[in-house]
């Protein structure tokens, strides 16, 4: 179910109102039962995936908490194995296949392993990050197994946040489960508005931006430089206005019920280095990243050089984390190699850059958009036609789009009514007051009069 | 007050998502004008909501008069013959059945007397259903034995792996936004639109004034301008007359093929990007099987609906009419 759908507004005006008309241990029931049919309703058989991945961290958790040495561990390993398993399977298995037919084939041999003509379950890498934390908390004793099946499996399929985030963590979200939450006229006033104005990003700005972006990614060399830069530029508010919609539309529908989901993007192009940016960008993965992954392979404490190796090998996985893509590993590579050469030039450099905050935006924002029409590009050689022609400056053999004049000029109103909105607003004001009615109505007048509905998927369900 | 209120709001939401899955009551609330039919202005309109075209959708009242043929008559029939309008009573055959043009229809059970199947299909869709086959969507009923019955273990699994959730986002948007205070609302955001951006609903488009489907214009098999080879339209033509030979085999006594003219092919008849498909097949000196065809009478007069994709009733009566003279003469 699409957020920006009319079953999603029906489904969701019906089951909040239920929520506060029902006690709490209904309450839990709802909820699930209400996930599991928002699951359902993008291809129902990939439910039994959530299912058996449910069942086996339920009772791996309680078994690592009841066990103690190396069968702790073992329960946990089982836990990952099935996660892990069912990612390799459904997002990684082809991939993995066809690069080891291509590399046997150098040696003159054949790969006999089959390819299987899966569709990736919707959301799985979200849903298996967030099962993962679960045991892998339990392991650690900073969180308590949870014992009840049914809120465990909320837990996992809270619906807000199911197919995309905020991956959270166990420690945030189970105690909330547990909770009576009253109904709240400024929770469900702050809520509202944030599922507003995430609806404004998505279907105003994304995926009305979306229409340029798609123009240039589909034939890339089909256009002249200006217009892929045009393209590629369009590409890095269209990905955070899709992405960061869907977040505020998420932690928006929790809020109205009463729960706090974690923040997941914080103006992240007004990051002034890389490594500011991903503190801003997509915060529940990169926090994961580091939890489980950066901070237990040494994160900076074992050296210079261990310290750049941890960050290659978690931008490495990240990007491969996004897709099953050679251009995703590169664009988690691109990523790790501008914090790596930041480093080196902080440590190295003779001289200190003199520092300017206007222009270090500026230049992580560029850095950011190269890197995306690597995310974007469909396959390598579309992403270098774009970068080719955008860092030869072929700027002047002619421009096309497929906009009007006017409607370009809008993109860029409303990419700029973005920035300040971020600058200047970060926290939309929900006091009660006439202003904020205006806002909450205006948004939604925008929203229809400008909106385009295309029943477009979010582009982070493909993960 | 608040309590009701909620209850309130709680039964008009529950229901308007039930109706998303619930075509049947849909269908008998608009048969009921509790909901209006989203149609009513015609199925260009409904998605443009450009007020310039709204007009009417007139229900065409023509039924045959005079003694109907003794012949049954099988329609394999795209959405210009869809029962809603072309009524059976229209059609001079003793008996009649339609199934959709592309669905697929493996009991077809025949009967006795004189069968005439008619194969009607829009242009723009012929490339699909002739390029590559003969049509052969219609299959004889087989008797059920162990040979084709369906594993067990597979009929489940099929039936898990297959199954969706029954909601349209559509039948809840036609209860909710077809009214005429909504079209108001959908009419100004649609003007806006356009006089701003210069935008229509992305499956539209308007050429020469007049609207026209997206699939007819936009890049693809189905557009009207679309380059198509010589060598495709004999295989076309071939894998038509094969249909034919196929049907007659299965004890048909006679099949026809109906190519009804874009509305856009009409619009751009003497554009030179124009691929001339309905005429280059049904002008091809191998085409054997007969074909009841309007082209002639639609390129020298408008019959389509303004807001409408569709015939309109003289358009619809002129194919009408000929449809009959051959079920008469196969009399």
């Amino acid at each position: 179910m699409l957020f920006d759908s009319l079953q999603f507004i029906l489904f969701y005006i019906v089951v909040t109102i239920l929520y506060f008309s029902i006690r709490h241990r209904g309450r839990v029931w709802l909820l699930l039962l209400a996930s599991s049919y928002f699951y359902l309703v993008f291809k129902p058989v990939y439910i039994l995936i959530l299912l058996v991945t449910i069942i086996v961290d339920y009772f791996a958790g309680i078994w690592i908490a009841k066990s103690e040495g190396k069968k702790r561990k073992w329960f946990l390993v089982a836990s990952l194995i099935a996660n892990i398993g069912f990612l390799a399977f459904f997002k990684y298995w082809n991939f993995f296949n066809d690069n080891l037919t291509n590399l046997l084939d150098i040696f003159g041999m054949i790969n006999h392993l089959p390819d299987y003509e899966t569709e990736l379950p919707i959301g799985l890498s979200f849903h298996t990050f967030q099962a993962m934390s679960y045991t892998i908390e339990v392991y650690r004793r900073k969180q308590k197994p949870e014992k009840d099946f049914i809120i465990y499996s909320l837990y996992v399929m809270f619906y807000p946040q199911l197919v995309a985030g905020p991956i959270e963590r166990p420690q945030n979200m189970l105690h909330q489960f547990h909770t009576y939450f009253k109904y709240n006229w400024e929770n469900m006033k702050s809520g509202l508005m944030l599922m507003a104005w995430g609806l404004f990003k998505k279907v105003v700005i994304s995926n009305r931006l979306a229409e340029m972006v798609d123009y240039c990614f589909d034939n890339p060399s089909d256009h002249p430089g200006l217009t892929l830069l045009v393209g590629s530029v369009f590409y890095s508010f269209q990905i955070y206005c899709d992405f960061s919609g869907y977040s505020d539309i998420a932690i928006g529908a929790g809020r109205t019920m009463g729960f706090t989901l974690m923040r997941n993007f914080d103006v992240p192009y007004l990051s002034k280095s890389i490594s500011e940016f991903w503190r801003r960008w997509h915060i529940s993965l990169s926090t994961w990243f580091k939890d489980y992954l950066y901070i237990p392979l040494g994160g900076s404490r074992e050296g210079e050089w261990k310290f750049y190796r941890n960050l290659a090998i978690v931008f490495l996985i990240s990007g491969l984390w996004h897709g099953a893509a050679w251009t995703f590993i590169v664009w988690g590579g691109l990523h790790a190699m501008f914090q790596i050469l930041a480093q080196l030039r902080d440590r190295y450099l003779p001289f200190k850059f003199p520092k300017n905050d206007f222009l270090s935006v500026v230049f992580t924002f560029i850095l950011v958009t190269l890197a995306w029409v690597f995310f974007r590009a469909k396959g390598m050689h579309n992403a270098k036609i774009i970068l080719t022609k955008i860092l030869s400056f072929d700027f002047f053999s002619g421009y096309s789009m497929p906009y009007s004049v006017n409607e370009f000029i809008f993109c860029w109103l409303l990419i700029l009514g973005l920035f300040l909105k971020d600058v200047y607003a970060k926290e939309i004001n929900t006091k009660s007051s006439p202003a904020f009615y205006f806002k909450f109505v205006g948004l939604a007048v925008l929203c229809y009069l400008f909106g385009n509905f295309s029943g477009e998927q979010f582009i982070y369900f493909q993960f | 007050m608040k309590k009701a209120l909620k209850y309130i709001a709680l039964v008009f939401f529950g229901f308007l998502w039930f109706l998303g899955g619930s075509r049947d009551t849909v269908v008998a609330l608009v048969d009921a004008e509790i909901i209006k039919d989203d149609y009513r202005y015609g199925d260009l309109y409904r998605l443009s909501n450009l007020p310039e075209y709204k007009a009417e959708v007139i229900k065409c009242t023509n039924s045959f008069k005079g003694d109907k043929a003794n012949v049954s008559m099988f329609l394999a029939g795209d959405s210009f013959t869809e029962l809603g309008r072309v009524k059976p009573a229209e059609y001079a055959a003793s008996s009649f059945k339609r199934v959709f043009v592309a669905d697929r229809n493996d009991s077809l059970v025949l009967g006795g007397g004189k069968k005439i199947l008619v194969i009607e299909t829009v242009e723009r869709h012929l490339r699909e259903r002739f390029s590559e086959k003969p049509w052969d969507n219609w299959q004889k009923l087989k008797p059920q034995t162990a040979a084709n019955e369906v594993p067990f273990f597979e009929r489940v699994s099929k039936s898990i792996l297959d199954y969706e959730v029954p909601y349209k986002e559509e039948m809840s948007e036609a209860t909710l936004f077809s009214s005429d205070w909504a079209l108001w609302f959908r009419e100004k955001k649609a003007l806006l639109n356009y006089k701003v951006f210069g935008k229509v609903d992305p499956k539209v488009h308007i050429i020469n004034g007049e609207l026209v489907y997206y699939l007819d214009v936009d890049p693809g098999v189905s557009s009207v301008y679309d380059e198509v080879t010589d060598e495709e339209v004999s295989r076309i033509v071939k894998h038509a007359n094969l249909t034919r030979e196929n049907y007659r085999a299965m004890g048909f006594d006679e099949v026809y093929l109906s190519i009804i003219p874009n509305k856009t092919s009409l619009l751009i008849k003497n554009d030179d990007k124009y691929n001339h498909l309905l005429e280059r097949v049904e002008n091809h000196p191998d085409l054997t099987i007969p074909t009841i065809s309007v082209w002639k009478e639609f390129s020298q007069q408008n019959y389509y609906q303004k807001g409408d994709s569709h015939w309109n009733c003289d358009g619809q009566k002129i194919w009408v009419d000929k449809v009959n003279e051959k079920l008469i003469a196969n009399n």
